[in-house]
C-alpha cells in the first residue's frame, strides 16, 4: 500500500512540473589548472540556485571536489576566494570555508559561505584544493552584471 | 530659383543640428539605471530612522554649537544648507585644521559606507565621530548629555521620543546609550536631506517613456542639451566614468585608489584599508550593543570584512549627484572645479601609485575638448531640486 501511495505521488509530482522546466542554475564543472582535480560548483542566492550573485549580496558557493587521477586522493582543505582582474583587487570579506572530505567514497563536499561581490563587473573565483602535500587551483569567471 | 532657396535653408537647418547620439546595447542599460533613485532605504539598524519626532530632535542637534568643545562649531558649521551641505573649503576645518574634504550629506541616506574611507557603516554612527573627533567640534558623552539635559527645548524632545534621561551620575552603558540615541536622532534629521529630481532624471523619464531608443535625436527635454546628451554618451563609453559611477547615485558606493596625490605636507592616507579595524572596534557598529539589528545583513558584512592590502589608499566613490554644488573634489578637495577633475582623469597628470595599490581600470582616456565640454554639460544637469526648506533652515534662529 505504501509503496502504492508513494508511486502516486511521484506521478502527481511528476505530472505538475512544467514540460520543459528552465535549466535554472545547473552543476557547472572545471578542472584545476594542473588537471588533477575536478571541481563541480553552483551558487546559492537568497537560498536558492542561481547563476549569478546579486551585487553587494552575500551567497554560497556549494563545491564538490574530487581526483580526476586517483580515487583515493582526497581535498583535505578548501581555500575560496575571488579577484576582480581588471580592478587588482579581491573581495572585501573573508568568507566561511566548510569541507566534508567525503570519507572513503564519493567527492569531497564543501561550502563557502559569506561570499559578496561587491561590485559589477567580471570576477575570477579561485578555490585553493590541499590535499595534504601539495595545493592546486581551479578557477573560474562571474559576469557580474 | 525657388528650388535654390530651399536647398540652402534644408543645408542650413542640417548644419545646425547637431549630430544624433547612437547608444550601444549595454550603453541604453547603463543609463536605465541611472534615473531618479527616489526614497532612501530603509535602515533597520536605526529604529528611529522615520521617526518625526527623532528627526526634529536631530534638526536641532544639528544646527546647535553648544555640543562642540568651545561652543561654537555645529555640524552644520562644515555642511552648510547654502553651499550643498558641504563647507567649499579643500580641507575641514572644525576647532583645528582636517586632513579631508567634507562630504555633502545630500542623498547621504542612500549610502551603505559613511566618509570617505567607510569607517562607519551607518549615518546614525557617522553621527558621533565629528563630535567627538578633536579636530572637529572637540566634545565628550558628558559635555554631550549636559548639554541636552540643560538645555529644554532638546530635553524634551529627547524624552518625547526616547524616554526619560537617567539622572546622573550615569554609567558608562547609560552614556553610550544616550549618545547612540542622539545619532539616530541626527541620523533621522539626515534622511530628510533628499533632492528632488535633476534634469538628467527628467531627461531620463522622458526616454524611458518614449521606449529608452538607442537614437537619442527625437528625446529632447529642456534643460538636457544635445551637449549633455553627447556628455551622457561619453561617460557611458569611452570616458569609462561608468565603471565607478553606475547606478542611481551615479556611485558604485565602494572604494578606488585613483592615485590624486595628497595635498603639500599631508602624508598618504591609508583610507579603506585603516578604516576597516576601526569599524569593526567602533561601539556603534551595526553589529553592535546598540544596533536595532545587529544579527541583520549589513552587521554581517561588517564583521566579515577583512583589511587587504589592496584597499591601502582607496577611498569611497562619491555621488555624481548634485555635483554642482558640492566643490571643490576629491578627499583632500584636489580639484577646485570640474574642468580640473576632467582633466585629471582624461591624463592622468600628476598621479601617484598609492603605496601598495594599482587600480588598473583607471587609465588614461585622452579625451577630445569637444568630449570635455559635453561632459561637463552633461555633469550640470546632475544637480536635483533642494531638500524642503523647513530642513535646511537653523531652528534655533
Amino acid at each position: 500500500m505504501k509503496i502504492f501511495l508513494a508511486t502516486i505521488a511521484l506521478l502527481l509530482a511528476q505530472g505538475s512540473q512544467p514540460s520543459a522546466p528552465a535549466p535554472a542554475a545547473a552543476w557547472r564543472a572545471v578542472t584545476s589548472n594542473d588537471g588533477s582535480w575536478i571541481v563541480r560548483w553552483r551558487l546559492i542566492v537568497e537560498g536558492k540556485p542561481a547563476e549569478v550573485p546579486l551585487v553587494r549580496k552575500r551567497f554560497t558557493i556549494e563545491l564538490q571536489v574530487e581526483s580526476k587521477l586517483d580515487p583515493t586522493m582526497r581535498a583535505r582543505a578548501l581555500t575560496v576566494d575571488a579577484q576582480m582582474p581588471e580592478h587588482l583587487h579581491g573581495m572585501n570579506v573573508a568568507p566561511t570555508v566548510a569541507l566534508d572530505d567525503g570519507g572513503q567514497g564519493g567527492a569531497a563536499l564543501g561550502t563557502a559561505q559569506g561570499m559578496l561581490f561587491h561590485m559589477s563587473g567580471r570576477w575570477e573565483v579561485d578555490i585553493d584544493i590541499d590535499d595534504g602535500t601539495t595545493v592546486e587551483r581551479a578557477q573560474w569567471n562571474i559576469a557580474l552584471p | 530659383m525657388e528650388h535654390r532657396t530651399s536647398i540652402i535653408v534644408t543645408l542650413a537647418f542640417l548644419c545646425a543640428c547637431e549630430p544624433s547620439v547612437q547608444l550601444t546595447n549595454s550603453q541604453v542599460n547603463l543609463i536605465k539605471e541611472m534615473g531618479f533613485p527616489g526614497a532612501p532605504p530603509l535602515d533597520p539598524t536605526n529604529r528611529y530612522a522615520d521617526d518625526a519626532g527623532a528627526a526634529g530632535l536631530g534638526h536641532a542637534l544639528f544646527f546647535d554649537p553648544n555640543l562642540s568643545r568651545n561652543g561654537e562649531i555645529s555640524c552644520a558649521t562644515c555642511h552648510l544648507p547654502e553651499r550643498g551641505f558641504t563647507d567649499g573649503l579643500a580641507l575641514n576645518l572644525g576647532l583645528s585644521q582636517g586632513v579631508r574634504n567634507t562630504l555633502s550629506l545630500l542623498d547621504c541616506a542612500h549610502q551603505q559606507w559613511f566618509n570617505w574611507d567607510g569607517q562607519f557603516d551607518s549615518l546614525w554612527s557617522q553621527a558621533h565621530g565629528p563630535m567627538l573627533h578633536p579636530r572637529e567640534m572637540g566634545s565628550s558623552y558628558e559635555h554631550i548629555i549636559d548639554r541636552v539635559r540643560g538645555e529644554p527645548i532638546l530635553c524634551n524632545q529627547y524624552e518625547k521620543v526616547f524616554g526619560l534621561l537617567p539622572q546622573p551620575p550615569l554609567t558608562e552603558s547609560q552614556s553610550e546609550t544616550i549618545v547612540a540615541n542622539l545619532g539616530k536622532a541626527i541620523a533621522a534629521y539626515e534622511r530628510k536631506l533628499v533632492t528632488g529630481r535633476s534634469p538628467f532624471d527628467r531627461w531620463v523619464e522622458r526616454w524611458k517613456q518614449v521606449g529608452a531608443p538607442s537614437d537619442l535625436a527625437g528625446v529632447t527635454l529642456g534643460g538636457f542639451s544635445a551637449a549633455a546628451q553627447q556628455g551622457l554618451a561619453t561617460f557611458t563609453s569611452r570616458g569609462e566614468c561608468w565603471k565607478c559611477h553606475v547606478g542611481p547615485l551615479l556611485s558604485d558606493g565602494e572604494f578606488h585608489a585613483l592615485g590624486a596625490a595628497p595635498r603639500n605636507d599631508l602624508i598618504a592616507d591609508s583610507a579603506r584599508f585603516g578604516a576597516i579595524a576601526k569599524l569593526q572596534s567602533n561601539r556603534y557598529r551595526s553589529s553592535g550593543a546598540h544596533s536595532d539589528a545587529a544579527q541583520g545583513e549589513q552587521a554581517k558584512i561588517v564583521e566579515a570584512l577583512v583589511a587587504r592590502s589592496d584597499q591601502w589608499g582607496a577611498f569611497r566613490t562619491p555621488t555624481l549627484r548634485n555635483i554642482g554644488k558640492t566643490s571643490p573634489y576629491f578627499h583632500q578637495g584636489q580639484f577646485a572645479t570640474l574642468p580640473e577633475v576632467l582633466h585629471f582623469y582624461s591624463t592622468l597628470e600628476g598621479a601617484v601609485t598609492m603605496d601598495h595599490h594599482r587600480e588598473s581600470v583607471l587609465r588614461k582616456t585622452d579625451l577630445s575638448p569637444d568630449e570635455i565640454a559635453g561632459l561637463l554639460a552633461f555633469l550640470k544637469t546632475l544637480d536635483g531640486d533642494d531638500p524642503p526648506i523647513q530642513w535646511t533652515i537653523n531652528p534655533w534662529n
